[in-house]
C-alpha cells in the first residue's frame, strides 16, 4: 500500500517538476559562465560553449567587472554558485578590447527546445523503461529498484538544464539527486543476485553517509554558511566515483561466478549495455575534453546513447530467458579495436597522401568516430542484406541442413538401410554416399547410393579404409579430391559400428566447417536409425523365430493331448483285453489241466514212481494258476464288471488290508451295493480309489484311511482322507513336470475328461484330502 | 445219494471257454448217473437249453461274455425254480460268494476243483443241498466273518492263539515286524501263495479283516500271555 503510495507520488513529482522546470526553462537563457574572484577581479574560469555567455564573446581569462550593473560579488548567482545565471548584462573586460556591455537575450523558444530536448528525452527514457519494467514485474524487488535508480536519474537529467541556468533550487536539487544515484545503482546491482552482501550494504551506507553530507551543506548554505561550490561538486563526484567502482566491481565479481549461475549472464549484459551506453559518450565527449581538445559533436548527443544503458537493465530484469551476453561483449571489444586499427590505418594513409599535415588526437578521434559509424552502418547493411537474401534464394547453409534434418525426421519407417541412405543422400544433394554398418553380433551391411553402387572398385577402397579407420582412429575425415569420397564419418553407439563415406556434392562444392557439424549430426541420425533398423530387423526375426517355435509347441502339445487321453483309455481298454485274454485263454487251460492232474493223482498209486513227479507239477500248476488269476485281477477286477463299483471296492480294500498295515473305513452314501453305473465310470471311479489308496500307502505313513463315497445329484463324490505326514501344497505344481506322483496326475486328466474334478489339498504333518466327483 | 441214483441226473454246463467246458463233460462222461444234457458258450444259450432240457443242475460259471453269472441264477430260477444251481469260478470267488448264495445259488466250485469234488457238488446241489468246494474254506470264512458270525469269534479272541499253527505264528511273527507278504516268502523260502493262503487262514482264525488288527491283537494277546506266564 505505502510502495504503490511513494510510486505514485514519485512519478507525479517527476511530471511536476518536468512540466515546472521547463516552462521556466524557456524564458532563461544559459550564461554558462564560470567566474571566481581573483585579488578582487572577477575572471572567467569556463566558458560554455553552447553558453549565451561563449556566444557573445566572452572567453576564459576575460574579468567580468559588473553583472547586472552590479558588482559580481554580490550577485546572488555568483555569491553562492560562482557563476552569472540569471544576469540580463554582463560588463565584461577582454584582454585586448574594450570594456563592454553583454546583454543576455532571451533565446528564441525553438532554440531552446531544440537544444534541450535531448536530455529532456533522455530524462524521460529513464524514468519510463523504469515505470515500465516495474508495470511488467511489480513484484521483482529488483524491478522496483531499476525504477527508482532510472526515476532519479531521469530526475536528474531533467533537472541539468534548469540547474545550469541556476534556477530556483534546481541546483539544489541536482546536486543531492545525483550524488544519491550511486546509491540506487549500488542498491540495484546488489539486489540483482537476490543475495545479501554485507560489503554492498555498507558501501550503500558510506554512499548515503555523504549523500546526507551534500544535503546537510547544501542547507547550510541556504542558512548563509560559506562552502565553495567546488566542494560540493567534489564530494558528489566522489559519490559517484564510489558508486561506479563498487557497481563496476560487483559485475565484475557476478561475471567471474560458475556459468550455471543465471546471474552471470545477466551481469555480463549489463556490463555490455554498460559499455554501448557510455562508449560514445567517452569517445565523443569524455576524452576530448580530458584531452582538452575541440569537441566532435554537441555532447547531447553523445548522452542520448546512454540511454541503451537503462533499457538492458530493464531488459535483463523483465526478460527470463536472456541472449548470451559474452557474445556480446565480445562484438564491442571486437568493434572497438578494429575501429581503433582501422582509423589508425587511414590516419596514417591521410597523413601519406598529405590529406592531413600532422596527426593530432582530435583528428584521430574524428576519424575513430567516422569508423565506428561506418562500421555500424556497415554491418547494419550487411545484415539487412543477408536477410533479405536468404529469404530470396534461401542460401544459408545452417538454415538449409536443418531443414534437412527436420526431413529426415519426418519419415523414419524406413526400414531399409539403403532407402535411408539414399533419401539423405538426397536431402543434401550428394553424388552418392557408401555405409557400412556391423554389430558384435555379427550383422554387417554395405548399402551404396549413387555413384558408388556398382562400382565395387571404389566400394574396395572405402571398405578397406574403413577397416583400417575402424581399429586406429574414430574421427571425422575430409579427403583430398583424388579419393573417393569427400568425407567420412564414423558412428559407434555401444556395440554398433558405421562408418558413413559421403561423396561429393552435385555442384562440386567443397562441405565448409561450419557445415561439417550439421552433417556429421545429421549422420549420427542416420547411424541411430541405421542403428535401431538393424535391432528392430533382429528382433522381428526373433520374433518370427519364437513365433514358429511357440505355435509348433502347442501343436505337439494339443496332440500330446489327445495322446494323453488317448493312452489312458487305451491304457484300460488294454489292461481289459489282456486280463480277459489271460483269464480266457490261459487260465482255462490252467485250470483244466489242474483238474486232469488231479484225476491223474487220484487214479495213480502212491508207490508209482511218478507219483510225485506228478504231485509236484499238480502243485506248479496250481501256482500258475494263482498268479494268472491275481495278474487278472490286477489287471481289470472282473468284480467290477460283474457285481458293480462298491463291491469291487469292497473287495479291493479287503485285499489291501490283507496286504498292507493299513487300515480302511469305507463309508458309502447314497448309493447300494447294487448299484450300477456306465463301465467308463466305474472304471475311474475305481481306479480313482485305487490309485488314492496307493499313494496313501506309499506317501502318508499313515495307517488309516478314510474312504467316503457318496451319490448326489447326478454325480459321485469320492474322497480319500489319510492322517499322514502330508506335503507342501504349492509343490503340487511340479509333479507332473518331475514325474513324480504320475499316477495321481493321470487320474485328474481321465477324471476332468469325463466332466468331474479332483482336487488335492493337504499341508505338512496335516494329511492328505483327495477329493473327486464324476457326472453321471 | 440213494435216492440220486435212481435217476440220471441232467445237468447243463455253461462256460464260454469251450476247452473247459469239454474238459468238463468228458470228466462227467465217465459218471453213470449223471448225463450232460446240453453246454452253453452264453447267458442266452443256457436260457434257451434250461427251458428246453430241464435240467437238475446248472454248472454255472461266473464269467460269461453276456450276463453277469450272479444276474443269470436269478434268469434261470424264473424259468424254472427247481433246478440247482452251482457256480463255477476261475477266479478269486470271495466277493462272488455272498451275492451268489443270495440269489439261491446251491453250491460254489473252483474250476480246479478234482472230478470227486465236481460230482459230488452236482449230487448234493440235486438233493437240494449245499455244496462249496474245499479250496474255498478261506474265502467262506472270510465272507461268513464279514456278513454275521464276526460276534462270536471277537468272544473267542482270547484263544485264536492256541489256534494258530506253528507255521501261522511264525509267519504273524514276521508280519508284526512289518514284512509284506513277498518278502516273508522270500525269508521263509515258501511259494507267495502259501503265505497268501496262511495270511488269510490267520485273518479269519483271529476273527479280523485286516492285517493290522491282526497284528494288533496278537501283540496284545502276547504281551498279556507272556505276563501271565
Amino acid at each position: 500500500m505505502f510502495r504503490r503510495l511513494a510510486f505514485r507520488i514519485a512519478n507525479a513529482a517527476f511530471v511536476i517538476v518536468c512540466l515546472v522546470y521547463f516552462t521556466v526553462l524557456v524564458n532563461h537563457p544559459y550564461v554558462g559562465l564560470d567566474i571566481e574572484s581573483w585579488e578582487g577581479d572577477w575572471n572567467v574560469t569556463f566558458s560554455d560553449p553552447h553558453g549565451e555567455g561563449y556566444r557573445m564573446g566572452i572567453r576564459i581569462g576575460d574579468a567580468i567587472l559588473k553583472i547586472d550593473n552590479d558588482d559580481p560579488g554580490t550577485y546572488p548567482s555568483t555569491e553562492k554558485w560562482g557563476d552569472a545565471e540569471g544576469a540580463s548584462t554582463i560588463t565584461v573586460k577582454s584582454s585586448g578590447t574594450p570594456i563592454r556591455v553583454v546583454r543576455i537575450a532571451k533565446p528564441p523558444f525553438a532554440y531552446t527546445l531544440l537544444s534541450e530536448l535531448p536530455m529532456a528525452a533522455l530524462g524521460f527514457i529513464f524514468w519510463l523503461v523504469g515505470l515500465v519494467t516495474v508495470f511488467k514485474r511489480p513484484f521483482l524487488v529488483q524491478a522496483r529498484a531499476i525504477f527508482w535508480l532510472n526515476w532519479l536519474v531521469g530526475l536528474v537529467i531533467i533537472l541539468a538544464p534548469a540547474s545550469s541556468r541556476g534556477l530556483i533550487l534546481a541546483r539544489e536539487l541536482e546536486v543531492i539527486g545525483f550524488s544519491l544515484v550511486p546509491v540506487l545503482l549500488v542498491n540495484f546491482v546488489s539486489v540483482l543476485t537476490n543475495t545479501c552482501n554485507r560489503l554492498n550494504q555498507l558501501i550503500i551506507r558510506a554512499l548515503c553517509l555523504i549523500s546526507t553530507l551534500v544535503f546537510t551543506i547544501l542547507i547550510l548554505k541556504e542558512l548563509g554558511a560559506v562552502f565553495a561550490v567546488v566542494e560540493i561538486r567534489k564530494l558528489a563526484l566522489a559519490n559517484g566515483l564510489i558508486g561506479t567502482v563498487s557497481v563496476l566491481w560487483n559485475l565484475v565479481r557476478l561475471i567471474k561466478l560458475p556459468a550455471d549461475k543465471p546471474v552471470k549472464n545477466q551481469a555480463t549484459i549489463v556490463l555490455a549495455g554498460l559499455a554501448m551506453g557510455l562508449l560514445p559518450f567517452i569517445i565523443l565527449t569524455a576524452i576530448p575534453i580530458l584531452l582538452d581538445v575541440d569537441l566532435i559533436v554537441n555532447p547531447k548527443i553523445s548522452t542520448l546513447f546512454i540511454a541503451i544503458f537503462p533499457i538492458t537493465l530493464s531488459y535483463v530484469v523483465v526478460k527470463k530467458n536472456l541472449p548470451d551476453g559474452r557474445k556480446f561483449l565480445e562484438c564491442i571489444i571486437i568493434s572497438l579495436i578494429s575501429g581503433i586499427l582501422t582509423s589508425g590505418l587511414f590516419a596514417c594513409y591521410l597523413l601519406l597522401i598529405g590529406a592531413t599535415e600532422k596527426l593530432n588526437i582530435e583528428y584521430f578521434l574524428l576519424l575513430f568516430s567516422l569508423t565506428i559509424i561506418a562500421l555500424v552502418i556497415f554491418n547494419l547493411f550487411k545484415a539487412i542484406l543477408h536477410y533479405a537474401i536468404d529469404k530470396i534464394f534461401g542460401t544459408q547453409v545452417n538454415y538449409r541442413i536443418e531443414k534437412i534434418i527436420a526431413g529426415l525426421n519426418e519419415n523414419p519407417s524406413s526400414m531399409n538401410e539403403a532407402l535411408i541412405v539414399e533419401e539423405f543422400v538426397n536431402q543434401l544433394g550428394l553424388e552418392g554416399a557408401f555405409v557400412i554398418a556391423e554389430d558384435l553380433k555379427g550383422r554387417y551391411t554395405k548399402s551404396a547410393v549413387g555413384r558408388y553402387l556398382g562400382n565395387t572398385t571404389e566400394q574396395a577402397i572405402m571398405e578397406n579404409y574403413y577397416q583400417i579407420a575402424k581399429r586406429t582412429r574414430h574421427s571425422i575425415e575430409t579427403f583430398s579430391s583424388d579419393f573417393p569420397v569427400e568425407m567420412y564419418i564414423p558412428f559407434v553407439s555401444d556395440d554398433f559400428t558405421c562408418g558413413m563415406f559421403l561423396g561429393h556434392r552435385h555442384s562440386y562444392i567443397r562441405f565448409q566447417s561450419n557445415e561439417v557439424l550439421l552433417i556429421t549430426s545429421a549422420c549420427y541420425q542416420i547411424g541411430q536409425r541405421l542403428k535401431a533398423t538393424g535391432v528392430i530387423k533382429q528382433l522381428s526375426r526373433e520374433i518370427n523365430v519364437m513365433e514358429k517355435k511357440s505355435r509348433e509347441s502347442q501343436r505337439r502339445s494339443q496332440g500330446l493331448e489327445v495322446i494323453n487321453r488317448l493312452l489312458f483309455s487305451n491304457l484300460e481298454e488294454e489292461k481289459k483285453v489282456l486280463a480277459r485274454e489271460i483269464h480266457d485263454g490261459s487260465l482255462q487251460i490252467g485250470l483244466d489241466l489242474n483238474r486232469r492232474m488231479k484225476e491223474l493223482i487220484a487214479n495213480i498209486s502212491t508207490e508209482n514212481n511218478c507219483f510225485h513227479t506228478v504231485s509236484v507239477m499238480q502243485d506248479m500248476i496250481e501256482d500258475l494258476n494263482y498268479e494268472l488269476r491275481s495278474i487278472c485281477s490286477n489287471l481289470r477286477p472282473s468284480s467290477l464288471r460283474d457285481l458293480g463299483l462298491i463291491p469291487a471296492v469292497e473287495v479291493l480294500f479287503q485285499q489291501i488290508m490283507q496286504k498292507e498295515l493299513l487300515v480302511i473305513f469305507l463309508e458309502v452314501i447314497g448309493m447300494s451295493r447294487e448299484h450300477r453305473f456306465k463301465e467308463d465310470i466305474e472304471v475311474v471311479a475305481f481306479r480313482f480309489l485305487q490309485e488314492g489308496i496307493n499313494n496313501v500307502m506309499k506317501h502318508s505313513g499313515s495307517t488309516r484311511a478314510k474312504v467316503t463315497i457318496t451319490l448326489e445329484d447326478e454325480k459321485i463324490e469320492m474322497i480319500i482322507n489319510d492322517s499322514g505326514k502330508g506335503f507342501d501344497p504349492r509343490k503340487i505344481a511340479d509333479w507332473s513336470l518331475t514325474g513324480n506322483h504320475f499316477g495321481i496326475i493321470g487320474m485328474k486328466e481321465r477324471i476332468e475328461s469325463l466332466g468331474g474334478e479332483l482336487s488335492i489339498t493337504s499341508n505338512i504333518g496335516q494329511g492328505v484330502t483327495l477329493k473327486a466327483f464324476i457326472l453321471i | 445219494m440213494v435216492a440220486s441214483s435212481e435217476k440220471t441226473i441232467r445237468v447243463v454246463v455253461v462256460d464260454d471257454h469251450t476247452l473247459f467246458a469239454e474238459g468238463t463233460v468228458s470228466l462227467l462222461s465217465s459218471e453213470p448217473n449223471i448225463s450232460v444234457v446240453g453246454t452253453a458258450k452264453n447267458g442266452s444259450d443256457c436260457l434257451k437249453i434250461v427251458k428246453a432240457e430241464h435240467p437238475h443242475v446248472v454248472l454255472l460259471d461266473i464269467n460269461l461274455p453276456d450276463f453277469c453269472g450272479t444276474d443269470l441264477i436269478e434268469k434261470i430260477k424264473e424259468l424254472a425254480s427247481n433246478v440247482s444251481i452251482i457256480m463255477l469260478t476261475g477266479q478269486n470267488p470271495e466277493e462272488y460268494v455272498n451275492a451268489s448264495l443270495n440269489k439261491g445259488a446251491h453250491g460254489f466250485l473252483l474250476k480246479d476243483c478234482s472230478k470227486t469234488e465236481m460230482i459230488s457238488a452236482i449230487l448234493h446241489a440235486s438233493s437240494g443241498k449245499y455244496y462249496f468246494s474245499q479250496n474255498m474254506a478261506p474265502y467262506l470264512r472270510s465272507v461268513i466273518v464279514g456278513e454275521e458270525i464276526s460276534t462270536n469269534i471277537i468272544e473267542s479272541e482270547k484263544i485264536h492263539g492256541t489256534l494258530l499253527t506253528p507255521k501261522e505264528i511264525e509267519i504273524i511273527e514276521l508280519i508284526a515286524q512289518g514284512l509284506r507278504n513277498r518278502e516273508i516268502a522270500a525269508t521263509l523260502g515258501i511259494k507267495n501263495r502259501t503265505v497268501d493262503f496262511h495270511v488269510s487262514n490267520i485273518l479269519s482264525k483271529i476273527g479280523v479283516k485286516s492285517r493290522l488288527e491282526a497284528v494288533l491283537i496278537y501283540t496284545k494277546d502276547k504281551v498279556e500271555s507272556t505276563m501271565i506266564s
